[in-house]
């Protein structure tokens, strides 16, 4: 009369295991879901009686309720479509219900029994009991196998599925993963030409973690550069992997068949994005935002100026905790965001600004255009350059292709290597507090640094960041222990186009 | 725009203008001296143009015309009467003027006014005065009354006397100007030009915006020579403020005939580069667009016979459009000092002093030692004139960031190179004269 199934539904970037209980009782013929389902949830009903029907089983004529536990959350989605179905036939007694024990269904059902794969099968499945058997649609398995050390199970349809648990046939064979697809769109940088400063701003940016703005004219490449950066971005390790993919399994954003995402993501989200869409949330469900799918990767945001003040200063948070807490009346989700953020900009509305003699805006208009970045998310990027266009002698002439993105990867490596060894992650993570101990300045350097700050050129504040950026250009340069004159000159020179802005937005 | 056709200067006709008040004719030399402040006064009102001064004085001069104006007893009908309805204004709207006129004339003496400016450092030129520029008063089209902030002679006895103190008085007047995007070898031939032409005594016009006006007031105040910079606000606004405070403190003068108080409307740009234009015996062009401030000055030179010189520029500068299209249309090539004076002395200007006041031009004097090494390597990356950006001298020089931003650190601190707008240029090696014996062939 009663039975239990266990299944799992998503909530932010995360699964919860839910416990599917179908009763089935003796009264007025009907079926009742509880628990909280959404409209897609609620339609199960439907589809389970057309599967059940299309698979030779009976539909019951009684009174069927199906709880879902824990009934204070909601259940999005058909994913629970299997669970209900499984345990609207060990209630009847068509299947043993012994079964199911030790099972986790995660599916949608097709009218004519076919499983289907749920969304955010990675998530899901990451939240089961490891010593669980996870059973999902054939569409689904690359990804359950991925997501943790689960005994993976699948079937084309709920004829088979029974079969198999039956002991009558033996179950399907698991299809191996298809290698990750070639990401088209990243650069190699041994096809960019010229952009000698860019490079070394992508280099110090990869190698400790330093979020980069870049300010040039149109045609400058600094899209191109930018795709370049998850390519010199170290291979995802398990666990960042494994984040990485349970957030893209999430949002649905997973090809299917691939394994688990080892390369860096890249994101780019066009200025018309939302907040939400950037951030995450959502009304019926809580969906991650491009800032999650970012996570472990690069998040570039193209024409910075042009994205909504309130967007902007909404990515100051993630900045600073590495997550987004997505709060509703009913729950909070906490979604991960650690990403390495590019920001582009033109440094004025006709974008040549910084081209004597080529630019016609006047200083009011381009203090206005300026104004529109953001101050307190510029000053969380450590790495700032203004980009020339290429000189037509450097795309044309072919006397030596440029570095390639796998030796520069190394020297990150390295670095990162470095970084590691002082207990974080990367340079930028640096805590203020230790960059005396961590990164020493030796006495020319700090004469430098002293010249600066009377001069004006350098705030307070930026004095962190030139510091921890200095630091990473001395882990990319050797083994240097103390970061000397060079090292603070060069990061000064990193962070060029701090000094143009800050000017520009001042009106004469 | 053909500089060969330009009007016969002695045409003399009037040249409606918006703001300001023209003299015309020229101001009867009793309006100048006796009732100079009356006339100041009215044309100090809101909304006073020439013609609308014209017909309130009529042939009874500015004090009588002050006098109705208190007393109330002018009409507009005597307004409209003397031909002043051109702007289009209706009898109501000038009916609502003159009612405005009357409550400032019945509410302020001239004197008051006239000793309320000077108490803020602003003198009052009558065209024919000594230091009102000689071209302008010359020139159809002239202001009656000029606003002056700065170079006032020290115990000047108050704004009621024509002043006779200013240096430029007399002096042959050169109008240099160009496009606020400059290069920075724009602003080295400008700062040169001025320097060059202020140390020779000639006196330099230009107006207070940035870009090339900019070093050419920094030149002409090295120089040590007369520097007018044209104000399109009302002198007492001080706008641009930097520019403004430079020049007065610098020994020079802001003009404007854009009565005290007027706000830097927008039409008032064109104005004045207009006035610019006639307000010398020659204006240079440095370095400008094809279209622009520059092009109004150029417009209004041509329109009253001013001789236009400019300065070629590189062919694939955009900011040197409009000089070299200058040139190709007819007009005087300037590449140094002499040039200009060539051009003053064909345009009839009065004779350049020499001696007297002017400083030797083309003294070097550089005791630094030229950097060598790796300094030395980045150094040569580098160009005076155009902005080198740091992809250019990684490249050139072959060395890693950390050694070059190095390099160039100690390169700026030794005044051997300077930051720029996206990049660095190499610095003059000491002294802006230095380039004037430079351009010669």
């Amino acid at each position: 009369m009663l039975s239990v199934v266990r299944s799992a539904t998503l909530l932010g970037a995360h699964g919860r295991s839910v416990t599917v209980e179908v009763h089935v009782s003796n009264g007025l013929p009907g079926f009742t879901i509880v628990g909280l389902p959404d409209a897609a949830c609620r339609e199960a009903r439907d589809r389970v009686r057309a599967a059940l029907l299309s698979s030779g089983h009976a539909w019951p004529l009684r009174r069927v309720t199906v709880n879902l536990a824990p009934s204070g959350i909601r259940k999005a989605g058909a994913g629970l479509d299997l669970a209900m179905a499984l345990g609207l036939l060990a209630a009847t007694g068509a299947v043993d219900g012994r079964l199911l024990d030790g099972c986790v269904f995660l599916g949608e059902l097709g009218l004519d029994g076919a499983l289907r794969p749920a969304p955010g099968t990675f998530a899901l499945v990451a939240s089961c009991p490891a010593t669980a058997t996870v059973v999902v649609a054939p569409g689904a398995q690359q990804d359950a196998v991925a997501a943790g050390s689960h005994r993976v199970r699948t079937a084309r349809d709920l004829r088979e599925l029974l079969e198999a648990l039956d002991g009558r046939r033996p179950w399907p064979a698991l299809r191996p993963c298809a290698p990750a697809p070639v990401d088209r769109a990243a650069v190699d940088l041994s096809s960019v030409h010229g952009q000698e400063l860019g490079r070394r701003a992508l280099e110090v940016a990869a190698a400790g973690g330093h979020h980069l703005l870049l300010v040039g004219p149109p045609g400058a490449g600094k899209t191109m550069l930018a795709r370049a950066l998850p390519g010199l971005l170290p291979p995802l390790g398990d666990v960042e992997a494994l984040e990485t993919s349970r957030i893209h399994s999430a949002a649905g954003m997973r090809p299917p068949g691939s394994g688990l995402l080892r390369r860096p993501p890249f994101r780019a989200p066009h200025h018309a994005t939302t907040p939400v869409a950037l951030l995450g949330g959502g009304t019926a469900t809580i969906r991650p935002g491009e800032a999650s799918l970012a996570t472990n990767g690069v998040l570039f945001l193209d024409e910075l100026g042009e994205f909504p003040a309130a967007v902007l200063d909404a990515l100051r948070q993630p900045l600073e905790d590495g997550m987004v807490r997505v709060a509703r009346a009913r729950e909070s989700v906490d979604l991960p965001a650690r990403f390495l953020l590019v920001g582009a900009t033109n440094p004025c509305p006709c974008g040549w600004g910084v081209h004597a003699g080529a630019c016609r805006c006047t200083p009011a208009s381009r203090a206005r255009y300026l104004r529109r970045l953001s101050g307190p998310l510029l000053d969380r990027l450590d790495v700032q350059v203004v980009l020339s266009p290429p000189e037509p002698d450097a795309l044309l002439s072919h006397s030596g292709t440029p570095e390639a993105t796998a030796a520069v990867a190394a020297r990150v490596a390295a670095a990162r290597a470095r970084a590691a060894a002082r207990g974080v992650c990367s340079n930028a993570a640096l805590p203020t507090a230790e960059l005396e101990v961590l990164a020493p300045l030796d006495d020319a350097a700090r004469a430098l640094l002293r010249r600066r700050l009377a001069g004006g050129e350098l705030t307070p504040r930026g004095l962190g960041r030139v510091w921890r950026v200095a630091r990473t250009i001395a882990d990319l340069d050797g083994a240097a222990e103390a970061v000397g004159e060079s090292h603070v000159a060069a990061a000064l020179e990193l962070r060029g186009a701090a000094t143009l802005l800050r000017t520009w937005t001042v009106p004469a | 725009m053909t500089v060969a056709t330009a009007p016969d200067p002695g045409a003399g006709r009037v040249v409606p203008l918006a703001g300001g008040v023209t003299a015309g004719a020229g101001v009867p030399d009793a309006w100048r001296t006796e009732e100079r402040r009356e006339l100041a006064a009215l044309c100090g009102l809101a909304a006073m143009t020439p013609r609308r001064l014209w017909s309130l004085c009529g042939p009874d001069g500015p004090r009588a015309a002050w006098r109705a104006l208190a007393r109330g007893d002018v009409r507009a009908a005597a307004l409209a009467a003397g031909g002043a309805r051109r702007s289009g204004a209706t009898t109501a709207r000038l009916e609502r003027l003159v009612a405005r006129w009357h409550e400032a004339a019945a509410a302020t003496r001239p004197e008051d006014l006239v000793e309320g400016w000077a108490r803020q450092g602003i003198e009052v030129l009558v065209a024919g005065d000594d230091a009102f520029p000689a071209p302008l008063a010359r020139r159809p089209g002239a202001p009656v009354v000029l606003w002056c902030a700065g170079a006032r002679p020290a115990g000047a006895a108050g704004a009621d006397a024509p002043s006779s103190a200013w240096p430029g008085g007399g002096a042959p007047c050169v109008a240099l100007t160009g496009t606020r995007s400059s290069t920075a070898y724009g602003e080295r031939v400008a700062s040169c030009l001025a320097e060059g032409l202020a140390a020779a005594g000639v006196e330099v016009v230009t107006t207070l915006e940035a870009g090339i006006d900019a070093a050419v007031r920094a030149g002409a105040l090295r120089g040590g020579g007369p520097l007018s910079a044209l104000a399109a606000a009302g002198v007492d606004q001080r706008q641009p403020p930097g520019a403004w405070q430079a020049v007065v403190e610098g020994g020079g003068r802001v003009l404007s005939d854009a009565r005290v108080g007027a706000r830097p409307e927008r039409w008032r740009f064109p104005h004045r580069n207009g006035m610019l234009g006639r307000s010398a015996d020659a204006l240079v062009v440095v370095e400008a667009h094809t279209t622009g401030g520059a092009m109004h000055a150029v417009e209004a030179a041509l329109e009253v016979g001013v001789a236009v010189g400019a300065v070629p520029g590189s062919v694939h500068s955009p900011s040197s459009r409009g000089s070299n299209a200058l040139l190709l249309d007819g007009a005087h090539v300037v590449r140094q000092v002499e040039d200009v004076l060539a051009v003053l002395a064909v345009s009839g200007a009065p004779a350049v002093r020499v001696g007297g006041g002017a400083r030797p031009v083309g003294v070097v004097d550089d005791r630094r030692p030229a950097p060598d090494g790796v300094d030395g390597a980045v150094l040569a990356a580098l160009d005076e004139e155009l902005t080198v950006h740091l992809d250019r001298v990684l490249a050139v020089s072959g060395l890693s960031l950390p050694i070059v931003a190095a390099a160039l650190e100690r390169l700026v601190d030794g005044g051997h190179a300077r930051r720029a707008v996206g990049g660095y240029l190499r610095a003059p090696e000491r002294g802006h004269v230095r380039c004037a014996d430079r351009l010669q062939p």
